[in-house]
C-alpha cells in the first residue's frame, strides 16, 4: 500500500518570469509557493505526480493525446523557443510511472505512454523551480490535454483523479506520494479579451475546490470554463488533483492574486489529505468500485 | 493540409538546430518549406501574428515564433486582438511593472 501525503494545485504562468518590478501581489504569491514548498518537503514524498498540460512541446497535430504519462528515468526541460524556463532537469520514478500507467489501464483509462525523450515545459518547470528546484522529489508527469480541443470533460478528469488514487493507494511499492496540479486560473493570451483576468471565475473555482463536495465543479461545461478565457481550460488539471483528494476533505487557498503583468489569475491551493476516502463510498464518474 | 505545415514550421523552432537555421538564413528556411502556400510564406516572412491567429494557429505555436523574434506577450495580444492592451484589461489589484 502507498500513501498520499500531500496534494496541491498552483498556477504555472511563464509570464511570471517577465515581471520587471515584482509588487505586493507577487510577494504574497511567492510566500504561498514557499509555504507549499515547506509542506511538500515536510511530507517527504518519494515521488510527486505532477498533472499539467503540454503546450506543443512534446505533442503536435500528428498526435495530441487526451491523457498521457511519462515513464522515463529523467526528463529534460523543454526548449520552448528560448532554451527553457528553468536551468535544471527532472528525475523520474519509473517504477511508480509504470505502476500507475498499468493500473490506470486496468481502470479504463487508456493513456498514451511516453517512454522516450519527453521534455517538461514551463507547466512543470516553473512551479518546480519555485518549489525546490533540483531538491524537488522525482516526478511522475501526467499530461492532460487542456491545451487543444476537443478536451476531456471535467467529469472525466475527476474520474481520472479517483482512479489515480485507487491505483497508487493499492500499489505495493509502499511509497509516500504527493500530487501537484499546475495551470490556470483565468487567462486569455490572444484575440478578443486578451489579457483579461476573470476574478469572479477564479474565485468560483477556488471556492468550489477548497470545500468538501468539490466534485460539483464537474458539472461545468467547456462554455463555463471559457468564462475564464481560452486558457482557463487548464483548470481541468486541477480537477484531476481534486479527484485524487476526493470530496470529503477541506482545502486552503494559500494565495490568489490577479497578476495583470503575468496576464493570469494566479492561485495556490493546498488540500488536507489526512482523511482517506474509501473507494466503495466515493467512487463515481465512471470509475467502478471493485466487487 | 498546408495549415499543418505552417504549424509544423513553428513547432520545429523549438528545436535549437532548426531555430539556428532559421536565424541564420530565414529566406532559405522559408523557401525550404515547400508545402506552404504563397500566403503562408508571406505570413512567416513578415511574422504576421494577426494572420496566424486568423488562420487558427494555436497560440502556443505563435508564442514560439514570437519568442524567437523577442516579441513580448503584450505585442502578441495587440497583434491578435487588433487593439491596444489597456483598453480591455480588468484592473485587478495590479502588479505594476
Amino acid at each position: 500500500m502507498s500513501e498520499l501525503v500531500a496534494a496541491a494545485c498552483c498556477s504555472h504562468a511563464p509570464t511570471l518570469t517577465r515581471i520587471a518590478q515584482p509588487g505586493e501581489g507577487w510577494a504574497r504569491l511567492r510566500e504561498a509557493y514557499e509555504q507549499l514548498r515547506s509542506a511538500i518537503r515536510s511530507a517527504s514524498p518519494d515521488f510527486v505526480v505532477v498533472v499539467s498540460n503540454d503546450h506543443f512541446d512534446n505533442f503536435f497535430l500528428d498526435a495530441f493525446p487526451t491523457f498521457a504519462i511519462g515513464v522515463a528515468e529523467r526528463y529534460d526541460v523543454a526548449d520552448e523557443g528560448v532554451g527553457g524556463y528553468w536551468d535544471g532537469h527532472f528525475d523520474g520514478n519509473q517504477a511508480a510511472s509504470s505502476a500507475l500507467a498499468g493500473g490506470l489501464v486496468e481502470e479504463g483509462f487508456d493513456l498514451t505512454l511516453c517512454y522516450g525523450e519527453v521534455v517538461l515545459d514551463h507547466a512543470m518547470g516553473l512551479p518546480v523551480s519555485l518549489l525546490g528546484g533540483l531538491e524537488f522529489p522525482p516526478v511522475v508527469p501526467l499530461f492532460v490535454n487542456s491545451t487543444w480541443g476537443p478536451q476531456p470533460t471535467l467529469r472525466r478528469c475527476w474520474a481520472l483523479g479517483r482512479a489515480v488514487r485507487w491505483v497508487l493507494d493499492a500499489w505495493s511499492g509502499a511509497a509516500r506520494y504527493a500530487m501537484l496540479a499546475t495551470g490556470g486560473l483565468s487567462h486569455q493570451l490572444e484575440g478578443e479579451g486578451f489579457g483579461q483576468i476573470a476574478e469572479d471565475f477564479d474565485r468560483d473555482v477556488l471556492g468550489l475546490l477548497e470545500r468538501p463536495g468539490r466534485e460539483a465543479i464537474t458539472a461545468w461545461t467547456p462554455s463555463d470554463l471559457r468564462r475564464g478565457g481560452d486558457s482557463a481550460s487548464e483548470v481541468a488539471n486541477w480537477v484531476v488533483c481534486a479527484g485524487v483528494v476526493g470530496n470529503d476533505t477541506t482545502g486552503e487557498v494559500l494565495a490568489y492574486e490577479p497578476l495583470t503583468d503575468a496576464l493570469t489569475g494566479m492561485g495556490v491551493l493546498r488540500f488536507d489529505v489526512s482523511a482517506a476516502p474509501q473507494r466503495s463510498t466515493t467512487a463515481s464518474a465512471g470509475v467502478e468500485a471493485p466487487p | 493540409m498546408s495549415f499543418y505545415y505552417l504549424c509544423r514550421a513553428l513547432f520545429e523552432l523549438n528545436d535549437p538546430h532548426r531555430r539556428a537555421a532559421y536565424r541564420a538564413d530565414r529566406e532559405r528556411f522559408i523557401d525550404g518549406l515547400e508545402a506552404l502556400t504563397d500566403d503562408e510564406r508571406r505570413i512567416l516572412r513578415e511574422v504576421d501574428l494577426a494572420r496566424m491567429h486568423e488562420r487558427g494557429v494555436p497560440i502556443y505555436l505563435i508564442r514560439t515564433l514570437a519568442l524567437v523574434h523577442e516579441i513580448g506577450f503584450e505585442e502578441v495580444g495587440v497583434a491578435t486582438s487588433g487593439r491596444s492592451r489597456g483598453s480591455d484589461v480588468q484592473p485587478a489589484g495590479a502588479e505594476k511593472a
